[in-house]
Parts: C-alpha cells; structure tokens; sequence
C-alpha cells in the first residue's frame, strides 16, 4: 500500500503546532508543500511512491529540519516523520528550540555575549488600569542576578488580564525601552543585544523577545516577521480556518490572524474576523482599530473618513502592541494628514502624538519597542527629557559630563587624582540611579537634580 | 541619460522595469560636518555603483530567463568616486532631481500594465528613523531632510502603480545615532505621489541589506557589496526551487534565500562584520508569480559549510562527500578543517574522517543538499 498521508512528530514542537512543510523527491523535485499540524496527518494530493524523499520543515524562525523517508512497498497508509530536534543550520538544540519559545528567532541562536550584559539588567511589567493610568505591576519572577554574560535568559509572566501590558527593559547605563506584550501568559527571553550605533556609543544593551503562549500565534507572527510570504499565507489560512469561537479569550490568534489577512487584503473575513473575535478588545488594543482602519482604506471604494476616524482612535487607546501595528497607524496617519479633504486638528495631533514614539522606536523586533522612561513617556530630547540623557551620560563618564573635573583632576597631575574624582561623581550618581532607576519621572528627575547640586558641592571642594 | 536598455516592447506585452540606483560619490559631505549636525560620519562608497551597474548588467544578460515577462527598461543612475580616469562619462549621475525624474517615467511605465514587474533597488548610504531615508549623491549636511529620500513614502506612493508585482531592494546601512533618534525633524522626500483612495493591489516585497540598526557592507573596490553579489547569486540559482521539473526563481522566495544566504557567509566572519538580511513581505495582495525560469539543463549549486559536532573536532576532521542523486564519486577536502564548498543541488553522503583520541570518524547518509546551501555538521562524538 502507498502512503497517502504522513503525520509530523516531534519532540521539541508542541502538538497541534503548525508548521510549513515541503515534501521533495530524490531528484529535489517539489511534490508538495502545505501546512501541517504537529501530531496530525494530511492527506497528501496523490500517494507516495517508492524511493528517497525529504520532508524540509521550515521554522518560522528561518531555520529549516530535515527528515529523509525512505518508502518501500512494505509502508502503510500513513507514514511518521519524525523530525531532528537539530535544524540544517547545525545549532545546539536548545538553541533551536529552547524550552519555552519553540521557534525560537535566528538571533537567540547566537547570544552575544561582548554586546551587552545580563548581570546588570533590569526588568519592569507595567499594565495600564481602568483610569488609562500606567502602573508597575507587582511581578513574583525576580530577575536572577547572574554574572555570566552568554545566558539568554527566559522569563515567564503570570496569566496578565485583559489590557495594556508592556516590559521595560534596561541595561547599565543605556537607555530604558519598553516592549508591548499581549494579555495571558507570555514567555519573554531577555539577550545581549547586538545594536549598531554611528555614536560608539555601545552600552549593554539587552533585547526582548516576547513569545505569546499560543504556538499558532508563534508560527504566523514568526512567518509574516521573517518576510516568508509563501509559508505566512499557508501557515495563515490553516490556522484561520482553525479560530474557535472562543478566540476573544486569546487576542494573540486573532489579532495575528487579523494582520495577515490584511497583508493579503482578504478584506471579507477580516471584517467578519474582528467582528467575531477583536470587537471586545477595541476599547484597549490599539491594534484593532488600525487595521480596521487600513481595511476601510483598502476596501473598494475606500471610506477614508471612517478610517482617519478610526486612526484617531487607535492613536488616543494608545501604541499598537505589534510593530507592524505601530507601523501602519504611523503610515495611515501620514496619509490622511497630507491629504486637505481629511486632514485637520485631530488628525495633526494624533499624528504627532505617534510620530513621539515611531521616533524612538526599534522597527525590528514583531512587538512595539521604544525608548521611553516609561510606557506613555518616550526618550525624546526635544520634549524635556534631556536631563534624562544627561543623566546616563553621567553614569558612564562623569568626567565627560562634567569637564571641570577633568580639568580640576589634570590639574592635579596624578591619575589618581581623576580616578577619585570620577568616583567622587559616581556613587552619589549611582545612589540616585540605582538599578532599576524610579518608575515615577518626576520622582527621577529630582533625585538628578539632587545629585547635580551634591556635584557642584564637589566641584567646589574640588576648587 | 539614465535609459540603460530600452526593449522597446508594446505597453501591452507584459514586461519588467527596473530603476536601479547606486550612489558612491557624495561630493556635498563632509564627515566632520556630519557629525556636527548629529548625522553619522558618511563618507564616499566604492561599492554602490559597480553594484547597481552589476546587476543592471545581469539583467539585460539574463533576460532570456524571465518567466512570462520580457526585460522592458532599465533607468540606471549610478554615480562613482572620480579617479580621474572615469570612461563613461555620459552616467547620469544619481543627485535627486535625476532620481525624482527617472522616477517618474518608471512609475509611468510601471502602471502602463498591471501584469508588469516594477523592480527598485536602491544603493548607497541609508539612515533609518521612524522612515528609511536614503540619500541621492547631493545629500548635503547643511539641510539634510531637503535632499534626503523618504522610502516609506515612495513605498506607499508605487500602491497607485498598476503593476501588481513590485520588488524593492535597499542595499544600505540602516544605522542613526543616539542624537539623530532625537531630531523631531527628520524626515525626507517622497518620490511620486500618494492618492490614498487610489491604492492598488500588488504584492510588493522589500528586502533590506541589514537589519534595523545595523550596518551594510561593500567588501572592496570595485566589488558588488555583499547583499548584492548575494542577490545576483540567488536570482542566477540559489533561491531556485525545482518545480515540474524545472528549476524556477518566485518572488516569494526570493527575500529569504538572500538572508540565508548572507546567514551562511556570516558563519566565517567576526560578529562586527556580520551581516543579517532583512526580507519583509510588505503588501501582498495580488499573489505570487514567477520570476525566472533557469534554462532546461541548469542545474543549481548549493554552498556546503562542512563541520563537526562537536565543533573543536573540526580542525582535526577531513571532509568528504559522494553523490547519490546524481550519483557521483567520493570527494575529499584538500586538507584537514572546516571545509566550503559548492556542490550540485541533490542527495549526497556526507562524512567526516578523523583520528583522534577523543573523537571518531562519522557518516550523514543521504543528506540533503538545496540551494542555497546548508551546514553540515558531522557528528564524530566517541
């Protein structure tokens, strides 16, 4: 009997898990190439004939594994693959998959350990409350003061409520960014960052990746991140086609299903998909409003005012929790504005209350990620936050800051001399700035205040 | 003028456009400037123009392979760092105004069928905001937003295009400095115009030299930059499937083969000279569709990064590998060590011979070998 199906088994992917599959002869010839559930068969489109084949499983992280099948006429109607825990590229397994995330990104693979430390990193969940105000939630997960510095370190977050969620995130001196994260559970995996800067001003910096609980949201978010359209689009509509009419308790599947089916402008089911599962969670989840919005832009005809109304909304709830949310409500917005029908006072400040963020913001990672001293407070030095900068500059060169003691120091003739006047400088700075520094700004910013007059008093004993 | 070829085809036989741009003399720059007004230390670039003029060139010699489509035009502008000895002297030069102008035919040529293929590829510095700017070779630090381009603008402008297939490629540094993160004002030029009630179906990929934040390289003079040779090898066969026989180039897998291709070259370079592709699906709404079709007897060459697991067994390993389909003889590494190489796409046994105390020799039997390439890790553990 000919194998008319075959069923992937794993041991690192959860069951039920979807993943895109190619199925190639010996002579590299593709038969065949869908998306498959861990742990269930599909029916392939003819029966497998006897020879060689392979079964290439492209995660959705970039990576691929591999299973060669050998068919005999001895084989039954459905044929296990058993996928290598292992993937083509050759990496340590637990890099492949670490235990939490399954599919893991490229860039966990290789932790870099001269960019950036994990042993003075620290880590803040806010949530945002009834009243619209942001505040630091109490979180149990403790960050374990390690000093190895080539751990990706894996954190979990407990089952987050309905809401506006993010992790801040900070390292040494750097600046403090904040990453959105969807409600329920949510695995986080915190790593040195490799971040390029013209300033050579590289800091320990660290990067998060949020993985949300639910694999199908994983697989899709991992395709339509890494820009595989063919594999999104497969991946896309099996797990849509999947979506249970209890996916409102699970934002993460709809809204990612809610993306793709905007990328490929499958404008019907996507009304009926926010209609079903993201109408609940408009009052709070930014992203809804934006791609209803660009569904009304791209519908034919286009109700453009609908959607700058709906850009407006989406920009008051607050920052898409996806990047390419952020994105696209940036874009909208711009359109609108340069627009005379449509543009006015409400869309101008909607747009510049964005752009604050978008200006700030890491594009790369698939969840909103920004600079910002807190969630609804980006970095931004033209708006008053310059002694933040000030500030960390401080930290990681005090002389620098404070010429006068460098000068006072030479004057001195002794590098002893400068090395006691930049710890003179640094532990009031590090007393004021401790890790992680206050969550209130104005709190922050007078205890910078503070520690510029205990500075000035140094520089006068200095004199 | 910038019409590099000119396939004079009626506008109803569907063809591929490309404006292909690289920008390598920036005579308004000064570095020190730059840094004055917060912008990266930019410099003149050797590799931009030989890339765009590289693979202008490969086009026009390979258009016969095009699937469904023929080589309409191609708009180069390419501006080089003169060396006195400059042969072509009739390059137009890649200052704004020639780009917002070659721009405009492209885009009227473009929307003239919408089963044309619109390619644009951009070459040259890059800086990334809240937008991608790249910058023509007038860019001038005195009023850097007024010379700069707006890509995710001109991005948003092409969904007015009629051709449902657009390719964007921008070969450059997406880098900015801590200041620059700062300046409210940045912001640059769009090209074409955007009616948003006019926006079109296309299915539109980018694909980015880097990853945001990080820089692109061009390795030498007078050498296409990385991200580009990687492009040129993967439309010539790398990020070829075979399907119904025939080995084929998509655009949907175009983007992906760069980046694992560009992820293979980085297993042998320092993590500051690494470089990591950014492929990006952007609008997909119109499909996917062929783009190349290799001739009836191509066949394909996969790269082969042969190692050990464990990875210290490498050095004392001799590499070997023998075809099963198609069959061909054993082969070995001409010395001990990590061994690159290219074979023919197909199945291959692949093995590790070794003597040593701690390890021992290993065999991957029927491995399977695909463009781009792959590792192939042997395990020799004891």
């Amino acid at each position: 009997m000919k194998p008319t199906a075959i069923r992937l088994r794993s041991e690192s992917i959860p069951r039920g898990a979807p993943v895109v599959a190619d199925l190639l002869d010996a002579e590299l010839n593709l038969k065949w190439r869908g998306a498959v559930f861990i742990d269930e068969p599909v029916v392939l489109p003819e029966p497998l004939a006897e020879g060689h084949y392979a079964v290439v499983v492209a995660l959705s992280s970039g990576r691929t594994v591999t299973s060669i099948l050998n068919v005999t006429d001895q084989a039954g109607p459905e044929f296990d693959v058993v996928l290598p825990s292992k993937s083509t590229a050759g990496s340590d397994p637990a890099h492949t998959y670490p235990s939490g995330p399954f599919f893991a990104a490229a860039s966990t693979a290789d932790p870099s350990p001269s960019y950036g430390s994990l042993a003075t990193t620290w880590a803040r969940l806010w949530s945002r409350d009834a009243d619209q105000k942001w505040h630091v939630r109490k979180w149990p997960t403790a960050l374990p003061r390690e000093t190895k510095q080539d751990v990706v370190r894996e954190l979990e977050t407990d089952h987050l409520p309905l809401g506006q969620h993010c992790i801040q995130v900070g390292s040494g001196s750097s600046q403090p960014r904040v990453t959105a994260i969807l409600p329920g559970k949510v695995c986080l995996v915190l790593r040195p960052a490799r971040r390029g800067d013209y300033d050579d001003r590289a800091e320990p910096a660290v990067d998060v990746d949020v993985y949300p609980e639910t694999p199908a949201a994983q697989v899709l978010l991992g395709y339509l991140s890494h820009g595989d359209l063919e594999r999104a689009q497969l991946a896309g509509s099996e797990v849509l086609a999947r979506l249970g009419v209890d996916t409102a308790r699970d934002p993460a599947v709809a809204i990612s299903g809610a993306y793709y089916l905007l990328v490929f402008r499958k404008l019907v089911e996507l009304e009926g998909l926010i209609e079903r599962h993201l109408a609940e969670c408009d009052r709070w989840l930014p992203d809804v409003a934006v791609i209803d919005a660009w569904r009304l832009l791209r519908q034919e005809p286009p109700s453009v005012e609908k959607a700058r109304d709906r850009l407006i909304a989406a920009a008051a709830t607050g920052v898409p929790v996806f990047t390419r949310g952020l994105r696209l409500l940036l874009d909208g917005l711009r359109m609108v504005a340069l627009d005379k029908t449509w543009a006015d006072g409400a869309v101008a400040h909607a747009l510049e209350r964005v752009r604050r963020f978008g200006q700030v913001a890491d594009w790369s990672p698939p969840f909103s990620t920004y600079f910002a001293v807190q969630p609804d407070t980006p970095i931004n030095l033209r708006v008053g936050m310059d002694w933040l900068t000030e500030a960390q500059q401080a930290a990681r060169d005090p002389c620098n800051i404070f010429p006068w003691a460098s000068a006072v120091a030479d004057r001195r003739g002794e590098q002893a001399s400068r090395n006691e006047m930049r710890s003179h400088l640094s532990a009031p700075f590090s007393r004021a700035f401790g890790y992680p520094p206050s969550a209130d700004v104005d709190a922050a910013k007078k205890t910078y205040e503070e520690f510029r007059k205990t500075v000035e008093n140094v520089r006068e004993d200095a004199a | 003028m910038a019409l590099l070829f000119n396939g004079k085809h009626p506008p109803e036989c569907p063809q591929l456009h490309a404006l292909i741009i690289g920008v390598g003399h920036y005579p308004k720059l000064d570095a020190a400037k730059s840094a004055e007004r917060q912008l990266p230390p930019l410099d003149d670039l050797h590799s931009p123009p030989v890339s765009a003029e590289t693979l202008a060139h490969w086009l026009i010699d390979h258009q016969a392979w095009l699937d469904g489509v023929k080589l309409g035009t191609i708009e180069l502008l390419a501006s080089r760092i003169p060396d006195g000895t400059d042969r072509k002297p009739n390059r137009a030069t890649a200052t704004l105004a020639a780009i917002v102008s070659a721009y405009d035919r492209w885009f009227k040529r473009c929307n003239a069928n919408p089963n044309n293929i619109a390619v644009f590829y951009f070459c040259g510095h890059g800086l990334q905001k809240d937008n991608m700017l790249l910058l023509p070779a007038d860019f001038s630090e005195k009023s850097p937003w007024a010379t700069a381009i707006d890509f995710d603008a001109t991005y948003r402008s092409m969904s007015n295009c009629a051709a449902k297939s657009q390719y964007f490629i921008i070969d450059a540094c997406r880098q900015w400095t801590q200041l620059m993160l700062q300046d409210l004002h940045t912001s640059g030029v769009p090209l074409g115009r955007h009616d948003i009630k006019q926006q079109k179906l296309r299915t539109a990929p980018r694909l980015f030299a880097t990853a945001l934040g990080l820089p692109a390289f061009g390795d030498a003079a007078g050498k296409p930059s990385r991200l580009t040779d990687a492009l040129i090898a993967c439309i010539e066969g790398k990020a070829a499937e075979k399907m119904n026989g025939r080995w084929r180039v998509t655009f949907q897998r175009l983007g992906s083969a760069v980046y694992d291709m560009l992820d293979l070259g980085n297993r042998s370079l320092s993590e500051e000279q690494q470089q990591i592709a950014d492929p990006q699906i952007g609008e997909s709404s119109a499909g996917g569709r062929p783009l190349l079709v290799l001739p009836e007897n191509a066949h394909p060459k996969a790269r082969v990064e042969f190692g050990c697991d464990p990875t210290e067994a490498t050095a004392h390993a001799q590499f070997y590998h023998q075809g099963i389909h198609p069959p061909a003889p054993e082969c070995h590494a001409d010395c001990r060590g990590a061994w690159s190489t290219e074979l023919l796409a197909g199945m291959y046994h692949c093995g590790a011979k070794i003597q040593h105390p701690r390890f021992a020799s290993g065999l991957l039997e029927g491995e399977l070998i695909w463009p781009p390439g792959r590792p192939v890790n042997v395990s020799v553990a004891k």
